[in-house]
């Protein structure tokens, strides 16, 4: 056995001795029973935590407000009860050894306050021992049911200051979630998810160009959700260990409730509108001085104008302008509205034993696309194939998901839960971005006229050149668009995405003494994906010649987490003063994945299979790769007479993919949380009810890649070429992969953050503020190798950079009327992020000597790219040529010598977004039987590369910016830009800096409505309980913005360097919603 | 309640014990955290006889760097005259425009990182199966082509540096002269290990070594045309070394750019301006000439439809060498050293030698294979009346001879370099059918990326 085994063994021992030590201290025990009820009704409590401070010891309130708690020490017991929505309260009991004592609780209604006990990695705490920040959603159930949350991303938009929420546009389509910005450029600044304490996967599904990807999120249903914790950075997550640097979401799903059963169903139907503002495209029909008699399209640029003439370089004159808009032509358009629909059913109850929870959501969706008119008549008619319902409606999701939880309290010293979960979700996506056979491609990219003048159809509509287009297909069907795809030919597309998903987890907590609590969590999170691309035999568009002889893509994804965690928590009153909470632990987690990716080309009629394609095309496989990590943890926490709390921890981490030089990584910990509020000595003023001070300090980590690390070689087959003849044998080959790289480490981020929590106005209002800052070091920066060298990579990673990543986040609820009859309150969030680079290391290539004195420049990375890395700039700064424009003829057109692009780049902006707010209204009218919630958000602080400068600089050039001659002269400017640019000593230089533009908006992000039945509607109509409601809402009902594109939501993908593209990609559309809850 | 206090002791011993075996026992850790990819190769199974023969075919897989994707042979087509781009992205149609630009690289990295990977080959057949001679002999041949193949496309200041294990040395950009003459050098490593050899392998590769050999010499001085065209008189005509295809292995890259995406058209030398017809002064009409050494259809509406990526060219030619998405390449043939031959006839003024050889190419049976493409006898060519006129011919004849095989844009550089014709009577010149001039660049620029490496900067001249 290693020296390092007997020293931990020895170090484990001297606490075990401590702590048994301690055993030796127990008392006798009695027992509390009591109730909790509301002070103003009088009704019963359910829910409410009630614990005894420094004792493992806690107990929930059932349906009718009953609680008991066994084996508590003989003595004084200080008891508190914590429940949302109510203040809360504490009282001092004595227990005699042996016998009950009853305890009764009546609450106050707290009006603004917010959940008082979080999920942290040592278990369950009080909110107030915290040093740091934890955003909790809160019942999130409630939320649910009352509002338009169609998928887990929009339970996280807008809700929480500091968490950055772009989501997917097409149902099922993966979020990009940033929480407190970004501060990594070669590893994920994504959070972990834990649902139920396992490590849950929720990277996107594996997806071609042209499809957007579907997230693993996506199979985690809110029905199912009882709460959802956003730990925010490394003070916060220093437990949850390696890969928690970017921050924690907790979600733990619905538990049952003692009593008798509780149903609960619902029933919602949908509609989706997209209601966006799709730009119309222009032709400005012209000639050439060379031939007068053959039309071409008039680009603005060289257009003739009284003040440009053909003798001074312009090379064509306008005739005519038209414009036309493919996705406003009734007849044309495949933007309809979208129809869904959710049905829901769940039931908990039980004993105070033995408690359940099963829940069930069927969700089906057709979003707003679906096959024109034009082309059903198409298909009936002309070519009397079939329309079948995935070619109507290329988008749909089906779900089904199903969830039990069982918790039994085997003894009063044992609990057990167990918590199961499945998922299936099926989608059918089409090709909707950076295809130019995407629908939204087509439907953004028409000439700009509708048809052809009459008679002109066999001749290229009239039009020559470069201009002359494929206007009608071979069938005669005509064509508006600038590929000559029509959207019935890319609905055949089939475009399948279906995973099935497990995730279970078994948990024990077990107090063996009343000082004591041990928690094991073991668990696994299974998903299987398996996705289909098919065009069948002279189906799909004609892209190239090959593409209509039937192809069949074929992926299978599968992927597997197993963890295992272990947590400790002794607690000992030291002093009258003083409790002391000492904690250790250890977690295992093993991430697995593999995957097989076929296809194959070549299809008889009517088939769709793999294995009937004629041509095998190609595959590849990945065999199960495994991300392992190991850790273990101290905590020890101290708490002064409930007020004062400090808390010391260190977590050591071992992962498979740190470099064999480089064995572990230590994160420490220090946070300490102060109730001012409390001291004796703290002024009292009558406004002020409560002001807690926290600062928390924390480290943690991103691991590099499973091998990145490792030495390796990579496998491949090569056609090698037999002697004198035309042929080859298949031979398997090797081929260096990667370079050893044994000093690999994680990045490892520390975090100080510092804020303050407030309750005014006899708990009106509540404020919370944070501040962060939070330092990278050992960024992984991919140092470039010369291509010459003639290295198997291009780069080799070195942990080499520092970064900075810091911000102020703010909320603050509000209740600013209430009245029996009716209500208003407020939630605002604000928070502002900032980064930069502090350091990327030295130019080795760039050093000089003065006075024998080495001195190296900066490294930067990317330079001479759009994305530049420089120290002192934010991660990820745009370089885009700058350009200036000048209308000098004044003839209100922008020609190529009118504009001026420079030659180099200079830096620009960033893509993500620094500033986020949200501001949330809730009326309760009606004696409170109607909530109306109205939430809006901003975003500011980032750019998008917007779509149009595609349009704009490739065929055909269609865009308002080019053709139109009523276009603004900036709109011009740019398009004359990025297409023709200015040449510089004899090289043409161009830019789409007008392209990239902020992304600044205000939307209007959910409209709610709840109205609760009346007693009447619910006993006699429904035969169903109080607390049935009825709901409509809104998603998405307005943007308010001055970005030019379609809407700076459009999200193609956040790239590699955080930047968002709109890059002919669904805009996310108007979700309207009514739905009914019903409770039994 | 004694007994169950102790028993409670026990479970926190137990349960704190378990915790503290698994948090401190190396061992534990190390099984519970063993990296873990079966699919990858680790170092431990390259140390052997079979793992360098398998190092081999893994190299000799990297020839097709240079037809893969967006790559050299494809662009350097364009540049040329033998491909127009079919394509939107302004970087391409400034490559088919004579535009180029540095921040696109047309795979140079692919091949120049190469000759790394050859290396390393080498190194392993060496250690361990050092009587293998063919075989190493085909992988300095490998080492060779890369470098032709980067001098042949690239301009004045190419780096060639090498990497041995962890250790990497930078190159200062070379001169293409000098590049010819690293590739040179390795060629004669390959004749050497091969010239004694009478197995069909040793004969083979000897083979395709002295067709680069001869290759390399002319492109570095015509001078050297007579020792060219000895190095392969005894190469038959028949000889061809093929870069091959598989389902397994992979499509032909030609195949995927011009048939299957539609992204590059075989050029012509005349195209349709704003409804005009447009000529492109020195380009040769491989598409409308009807040679059956560069058979093409046109794909328009009628059948197949074919649409091009921009659907702007008009008329798009399929080029039908590449049928088949797994049809072979010719990398080296015996065609080729003719075409030596015959430039060496020429220099030696000897124009009738010189027509004699290509008309027996043209006529001669048995019939020259491209690919799967068996030539058809053509029409003998009459003897053109002056040295100049030879020239053109005889480069025109290459031209079609090597149609799509990465020679056309080193050709005529060379006719610029080496025979002195001004640039504008040899390049694609005059109007480009998507608007704007054709420019005046001959090469490629070595991308800006290689800036990478501090001994270089830019190319040290553009010249041809």
């Amino acid at each position: 056995m290693s020296k390092g085994c007997w020293k931990l063994i020895a170090g484990s021992g001297t606490t075990l001795a401590f702590l048994l030590g301690i055993a030796f201290d127990a008392h006798a025990q009695g027992s509390i029973t009591g109730r909790i009820t509301a002070q103003a009704t009088g009704q019963a409590i359910a829910e409410a935590r009630i614990l005894i401070i420094g004792s493992a010891l806690s107990a929930m309130s059932a349906e009718d407000g009953k609680f008991t708690i066994r084996n508590v020490p003989a003595g004084a017991a200080q008891l508190q009860v914590l429940r949302v929505g109510f203040q809360s309260t504490k009282k001092t009991i004595n227990v005699a050894a042996g016998e009950p004592v009853t305890a009764d609780f009546a609450l106050n209604v707290a009006v603004a306050q917010l959940d008082e006990v979080v999920t942290t990695a040592t278990g369950q705490a009080r909110k107030v021992e915290l040093g740091n920040s934890i955003q909790t959603l809160g019942d999130v159930g409630k939320k649910v049911e009352t509002s338009p949350v169609m998928a887990m991303q929009d339970l996280l938009v807008a809700k929480a200051p500091g968490v950055s929420v772009l989501s997917g546009s097409v149902v099922g389509a993966a979020p990009t979630i940033r929480i407190r910005g970004i501060s990594s450029i070669n590893l994920s600044n994504a959070p972990i998810w834990v649902v139920d304490g396992v490590r849950y996967i929720t990277s996107q599904g594996a997806n071609s160009a042209g499809q957007t990807p579907i997230s693993l999120l996506n199979s985690l249903s809110p029905e199912e959700i009882e709460d959802v914790e956003i730990v925010k950075g490394p003070s916060a997550a220093t437990l949850y260990g390696t890969n928690a640097a970017n921050g924690v979401v907790v979600v733990t799903t619905k538990k049952g409730r003692a009593g008798a059963p509780k149903w609960s169903f619902s029933a919602e139907t949908r509609t989706i509108d997209d209601r966006n503002p799709y730009q119309a495209q222009y032709a400005n029909f012209g000639h050439s001085p060379d031939a007068p008699t053959n039309s071409i399209r008039c680009q603005l640029s060289v257009m003739q104008t009284p003040k440009f003439s053909i003798a001074n370089g312009a090379k064509c004159i306008s005739d005519s302008v038209t414009s036309y808009n493919y996705l406003t032509d009734p007849e044309q358009t495949f933007i309809k509205l979208g129809r869904g629909s959710l049905f829901g059913a769940q039931v908990s109850g039980g004993t105070e034993q033995v408690r359940y929870f099963a829940g069930t959501t069927i969700d089906n969706e057709f979003g707003p696309i679906q096959m024109p008119a034009a082309d059903i008549r198409w298909y009936d008619d002309t070519l009397h194939v079939p329309v079948t319902n995935q070619m109507l409606h290329p988008r749909q999701q089906q779900k089904l998901n199903f969830r039990s939880n069982l918790t039994a309290a085997l003894s009063p010293k044992l609990d057990l839960s167990a918590s199961a979960g499945y998922g299936k979700s099926s989608n059918i996506i089409e090709p909707d971005n950076s295809l130019i056979i995407g629908l939204l491609y087509v439907g953004q990219a028409s000439y700009g006229w509708k048809g052809c003048p009459k008679g002109t159809e066999a001749t290229g509509c009239g039009m020559t050149g470069a201009d002359s287009k494929q206007y009608y297909d071979a069938t005669g069907f005509p064509l508006h668009d600038s590929n000559g795809f029509a959207p019935g030919s890319i609905m055949q597309y089939v475009w399948t995405n279906d995973v099935q998903r497990f995730t279970g987890s078994l948990n024990t907590n077990w107090r063996p003494v009343s000082w004591l609590v041990n928690d094991g969590t073991v668990g696994v999170d299974m998903s299987a994906g398996s996705q289909f691309h098919v065009c069948k035999l002279n189906e799909c568009p004609q892209q190239g010649a090959t593409a209509r002889v039937g192809n069949v893509t074929a992926i299978q994804e599968n992927r597997r987490n197993f963890s295992a965690k272990l947590a400790s928590t002794a607690s000992r009153q030291l002093t009258s003063s003083w409790l002391l909470k000492s904690s250790a632990g250890a977690e295992y987690t093993n991430v697995e994945d593999d995957d097989l990716r076929t296809q194959g080309r070549g299809l008889a009629p009517g088939t769709s299979t793999l294995g009937s394609t004629s041509t095998f095309v190609s595959y590849s496989s990945q065999q199960p790769r495994a991300v392992k990590t190991f850790g273990y943890y101290l905590q020890e926490e101290g708490s002064l007479n409930d007020r004062l709390f400090l808390t010391i921890a260190a977590r050591q981490d071992q992962n498979s993919a740190f470099g064999t030089k480089f064995q572990h990584v230590l994160y420490p910990k220090v946070s300490v949380s102060w109730l001012a509020s409390e001291e004796s000595y703290f002024p009292k003023l009558s406004w002020l009810n409560s002001f807690r001070l926290r600062s928390a300090f924390g480290a943690n980590g991103v691991q590099p890649g499973a091998t990145a690390a490792l030495q390796t070689y990579s496998a491949a087959v090569q056609s090698v070429t037999k002697i004198d003849a035309q042929t080859g044998s298949d031979v398997p080959g090797l081929t260096a992969n990667q370079p050893a790289n044994s000093e690999l480490r994680p990045e490892t981020s520390s975090e100080l953050e510092m804020g303050f929590e407030a309750d005014f106005f006899d708990h009106r209002l509540h404020i919370d503020y944070t501040r962060y800052d939070k330092r990278t070091k050992d960024a992984l920066i991919a140092l470039p190798i010369p291509a010459s060298v003639g290295a198997s990579v291009l780069s080799l990673q070195q942990n080499l950079g520092k970064t900075r990543n810091w911000g102020n986040e703010l909320q603050a609820n509000a209740v600013l009327i209430d009245r029996r009859s009716w209500g208003w309150d407020v939630t605002f969030s604000a928070s502002h992020n900032d980064n930069k680079w502090l350091d990327l290391g030295k130019d080795s290539s760039k050093c000089t000597t003065t006075n024998g004195q080495l001195t190296c420049a900066d490294l930067v990375l990317g330079a001479g790219t759009t994305t530049q890395q420089h120290k002192g700039d934010p991660l990820f700064m745009q370089w885009y040529r700058g350009y200036t424009y000048n209308d000098a003829n004044g003839d209100g057109i922008i020609q190529v010598s009118e504009v001026k692009v420079d030659s180099a780049l200079s830096k620009i902006a960033v893509g993500f977004a620094k500033d986020v707010i949200s501001i949330q209204n809730g009326f309760d009218l009606l004696n409170k039987r109607l909530r109306i919630s109205a939430l809006f958000d901003y975003r500011a602080g980032g750019n998008t590369l917007e779509g149009n400068y595609f349009q704009c600089s490739s065929a055909p050039k269609a865009c308002r910016d080019s053709q139109d001659p009523k276009a603004p002269l900036w709109m011009q400017a740019r398009a004359v830009a990025i297409t023709n640019g200015t040449r510089i000593g004899g090289t043409t230089y161009t830019t789409r800096l007008g392209y990239f533009v902020p992304a600044q908006f205000w939307k209007f992000r959910e409209f709610s409505a709840a109205y609760t039945l009346p007693p009447l509607v619910n006993r006699y109509l429904l035969h169903a309980e109080q607390g049935s409601t009825i709901v409509f809402g809104l998603r998405n009902l307005y943007t308010w913005t001055s970005f030019t594109g379609v809407d700076p939501e459009q999200n193609y993908g956040v790239t590699s360097s955080e930047v968002t593209q709109d890059f002919n990609t669904s805009p996310p559309p108007t979700y309207i919603t009514l739905r009914l809850n019903l409770k039994y | 309640m004694s007994m169950n206090r102790n028993r409670a002791r026990f479970a926190v011993l137990a349960w704190i014990a378990a915790t503290a075996v698994v948090a401190g026992c190396d061992r534990v850790k190390h099984e519970l955290l063993e990296p873990q990819n079966p699919g990858l190769v680790d170092p431990s199974a390259v140390g052997s006889p079979v793992a360098a023969l398998a190092l081999r075919v893994g190299a000799l897989g990297r020839y097709k760097q240079v037809q893969s994707g967006e790559s050299i042979w494809q662009y350097g087509g364009t540049l040329a005259d033998e491909f127009k781009n079919a394509d939107f992205e302004a970087g391409r149609i400034n490559a088919d425009m004579r535009l180029t630009d540095a921040a696109v690289s047309w795979n140079y990295n692919g091949v120049t990182q190469s000759r790394g990977f050859v290396r390393d080959a080498i190194t392993a057949m060496k250690k361990y199966n050092p009587d293998s001679s063919a075989m190493i002999g085909e992988l300095y041949m490998e080492l060779a082509f890369f470098e032709m193949t980067l001098a042949d496309n690239y301009c004045n200041g190419i780096p060639l540096g090498h990497t041995a294990g962890e250790a990497r040395t930078n190159g200062a950009p070379l001169f293409i002269a000098q590049v010819y003459d690293s590739a040179s050098n390795h060629l004669d490593t390959a004749m050497a290990l091969t010239s004694t050899s009478t197995a069909a392998t040793g004969v083979y590769i000897n083979r395709a070594a002295r067709v680069w050999k001869a290759r390399v010499l002319i492109a570095k001085d015509t001078a050297n045309l007579p020792a060219a065209a000895a190095l392969v008189a005894t190469v038959p005509t028949a000889f061809v070394y093929d870069m091959t295809f598989s389902s397994v292995s992979g499509a032909n890259g030609m195949w995927q750019l011009v048939n299957s995406t539609a992204r590059i058209s075989v050029a012509d030398s005349f195209d349709i301006l704003n409804g005009v017809p447009n000529t492109i002064k020195n380009a040769l009409p491989f598409a409308s000439s009807n040679d059956p050494r560069v058979p093409v259809i046109n794909g328009d509406l009628a059948s197949p439809k074919v649409v091009a990526e921009d659907q702007v060219t008009r008329p798009f030619y399929v080029a039908l060498l590449f049928k088949g998405q797994f049809d072979p390449l010719v990398l080296a043939s015996g065609v080729d050293a003719r075409l030596y031959e015959a430039e060496a006839k020429l220099r030696a003024n000897d124009i009738p030698g010189m027509m004699a050889i290509l008309n027996s190419l043209r006529t001669d049976t048995p019939r020259p294979v491209i690919g799967l493409t068996t030539i058809p006898a053509m029409a003998a060519l009459p003897t053109p009346a002056s040295a100049q006129d030879a020239l053109s011919l005889l480069f025109r004849e290459k031209a079609y001879w090597t149609f799509g095989r990465g020679q056309r844009l080193p050709d005529l550089r060379r006719l610029v370099r080496q025979y002195q014709r001004a640039d504008s009577l040899v390049f694609p010149t005059g109007h480009y059918f998507k608007g704007g001039e054709y420019g005046t660049d001959e090469n490629f620029p070595v991308p800006s990326s290689e800036q990478v490496n501090p001994l270089f900067s830019a190319c040290l001249d553009r010249k041809a």
